[in-house]
């Protein structure tokens, strides 16, 4: 009896490995290192009724879901949560978004505002993330459950939204494509910029932009939001301060900013410029759905002349000077 | 110092390439940032992917360093997974295990043994068969004050996994170098695994001092969560040996440099990309010998290529030693 127990608890015999691959010539042991405490994939995800801090109830419907843990203001987690909108706008009812954020639920509501959460955000105090899914001191995990409950990957380090994108296109489409990734802009000099819609945040009215007479527009892309936008508002502002009313440039914000987070930037900043929030992603820097969320540089200056672009440069280079980096760079390399 | 002529070894549709190896006249081009190898002809165009992202097995999840063995079976490393997938010439998976602790390099031996540089399973390297069964270790765990003396003292324990990372090179009679990472040192080990000589590349030692004391800052610095989170400059950026018994070992501060060793550890030259703006790292030989394998980037610019570095001797005729 003692042997045939310690037959059953030994590690995954590879038979069915073996099967399944028609033939290996040599297998190890498929057994994880004992240290992986987070839900590991093959697991089965079984988690009670719980509420969000909309206090919706998640009843974990059947359908691929992608579970998000994440620090609520860590600028890598507002990242890759604001990449879920542009998940969900691609794939819609086929995934499902939840967000868990360590904390208090003052806390995870800021995180909300932040990354605009359509889906739903749950604040954990520690005890739900540990039992459910096995985190343990993690600053982020990240977890994919198909329909049926299993988990099918899972990762105690901080995702890429490139990573996200490619793990929703295999499990939900089996097909993963590979983006051309290049770190330029797709705008180029003497390209038609196309008119598309804005709204004017000082007269609230809707227009179409740019107009033939536009000669200059700062782009503020969303690849960081508030964790610069306050500070490169006020770079801007020192530009602005020298130079006269009708020579400023146009003021271009992503529509990813929450309009909550883009009010306070811009009532602190005390700007003359036209302020113009853009109606969706600005074409040529942020239009792509597999551009990975990648853009040069969070702020991009255009010279514009009957709307064709006739210079576009990053920020440092038009106001000459380096922008102060914010906040600590995600550049450990693990490998 | 000797210029190298560079070439652009341009893939497209890769993301970064972290190392190119040459065999059977394709590249086999690993995207780590991918999840996967590409696979490419003579013109350098993909022409297949082995792996996608994923957790199973013949997926990847920032696959981080691959091998060939002489019967071209590829050997990719997860470091973060902690585990070794073989694939055959055919793409298929033929092994897959999972090792203890994290690695950082893989190579494979005569024996089709797999050497992994992992400090933090107690030794330099560690060898395994394709089973997954450790048959061996070798190589003492280096200190800072190992290298540097007295002054590097307090920094031992704490740099006690980080200064041991090395990337790993294997001869025809499966002698192994090593070169560390955070340090401007080289190891040659025999086949049993004892250490045969050590040498140091000139003129660097100083300021990867001056770094560790905080007097200097580093141009490139590298970090591992596991190894306590701390930070080491970036210096030992990859080691490959060919077929007529030269060791190449670059090495980077704030320029990019490789050596030609011979096996006895002779200093033979040292070179410089003609264009000295490039930083490179994974060096890797052709197969005729003639040219090294370089991904790597120039300056800041984030655009990530390979480059094609030409040696200046010609390339040999394959032989044993």
């Amino acid at each position: 009896m003692a042997q045939r127990a310690s037959l059953l608890l030994r590690p995954i015999v590879l038979i069915s490995l073996s099967l399944s691959l028609g033939g290996i010539w040599l297998v190890g042991s498929l057994r994880r290192p004992s240290h992986h405490s987070i839900l590991q994939p093959g697991a089965h995800f079984s988690p009670r009724s719980t509420k969000s801090i909309r206090d919706e109830t998640i009843t974990w419907a059947r359908n691929w879901t992608l579970i998000l843990y994440s620090q609520p203001l860590s600028r890598h987690g507002l990242k890759v949560g604001r990449y879920c909108a542009t998940l969900l706008d691609h794939f819609r009812e086929r995934l499902t978004v939840v967000s868990i954020v360590p904390g208090k639920i003052s806390q995870a509501e800021i995180y909300a505002i932040h990354v605009a959460a359509t889906w739903p955000v749950i604040a954990d105090d520690g005890q739900w993330a540990d039992e459910v899914l096995g985190i343990r001191g993690a600053d982020s995990a990240f977890f994919f459950v198909d329909p049926s409950g299993i988990v099918r990957f899972s990762s105690d380090s901080p995702a890429e939204p490139e990573d996200l994108r490619q793990l929703a296109e295999r499990f939900l489409l089996n097909e993963v494509t590979y983006a051309d990734l290049g770190t330029t802009a797709s705008v180029a000099v003497d390209s038609h910029f196309p008119s598309i819609k804005v709204k004017d945040l000082r007269s609230w009215q809707t227009r179409q932009w740019p107009s033939p007479q536009t000669k200059l527009a700062v782009v503020f892309a969303a690849r960081c939001v508030e964790c610069s936008l306050p500070i490169e508002l006020a770079a801007y502002r020192a530009y602005e301060k020298a130079h006269p009313a009708n020579d400023l440039p146009d003021l271009v914000f992503s529509s990813q900013f929450p309009p909550a987070v883009l009010g306070d930037a811009i009532q602190g900043a005390g700007l003359r410029a036209p302020l113009l929030q853009a109606a969706a992603a600005i074409p040529g820097i942020e239009d792509a759905w597999s551009l990975d969320f990648h853009t040069p540089s969070e702020v991009m200056v255009l010279s514009l002349e009957n709307s064709n672009i006739r210079r576009f440069e990053t920020w440092q280079s038009f106001f000459g000077k380096r922008q102060p980096v914010v906040g600590r760079s995600d550049t450990a390399v693990d490998r | 110092m000797t210029p190298l002529p560079t070439s652009l070894f341009r893939v497209a549709n890769a993301r970064f390439p972290e190392k190119v190896l040459e065999f059977g006249g394709r590249y086999f081009a690993l995207e780590s940032s991918n999840h996967r190898v590409l696979v490419l002809n003579r013109a350098k165009t993909p022409v297949g992917q082995i792996g996608r992202i994923g957790d199973g097995v013949g997926e990847f999840y920032y696959p981080s360093d691959i091998a060939i063995d002489r019967q071209g079976n590829l050997y990719v490393l997860e470091a973060r997974k902690k585990r070794v997938q073989v694939f055959d010439q055919d793409a298929k998976v033929r092994s897959s295990f999972y090792v203890e602790t994290q690695p950082y390099g893989i190579v494979v031996n005569s024996k089709q043994e797999i050497l992994l540089g992992m400090p933090l399973g107690g030794a330099l390297v560690s060898v395994y068969a394709r089973d997954g069964h450790r048959l061996r270790s070798f190589g003492n765990l280096r200190t800072m004050s190992d290298f540097y003396g007295a002054p590097l003292r307090t920094l031992d324990k704490g740099y006690r996994v980080a200064i041991n990372r090395v990337s790993l090179a294997v001869a025809n009679d499966d002698s192994v170098f090593t070169a560390f990472v955070g340090s401007p040192f080289t190891d040659k080990f025999d086949p049993d695994g004892h250490r045969v000589w050590e040498r140091e590349f000139p003129a660097i030692g100083a300021r990867v001092v001056g770094a560790y004391t905080k007097t200097q800052k580093s141009p490139h610095l590298m970090t591992w969560p596991t190894d306590g989170g701390v930070s080491i400059p970036f210096v030992g950026t990859g080691i490959a040996v060919d077929n007529c018994g030269r060791l190449f070992w670059s090495v980077q501060w704030d320029g990019a440099w490789i050596g030609e060793y011979d096996l006895a550890g002779n200093f033979v030259h040292a070179f410089e990309p003609s264009d000295r703006a490039i930083f490179f790292r994974n060096i890797t030989l052709s197969e005729d010998g003639g040219f090294l394998l370089a991904p790597g980037f120039i300056n800041a610019d984030a655009v990530h290529n390979t480059y094609l570095l030409r040696l200046p001797n010609p390339p040999c005729n394959e032989k044993t030693f």
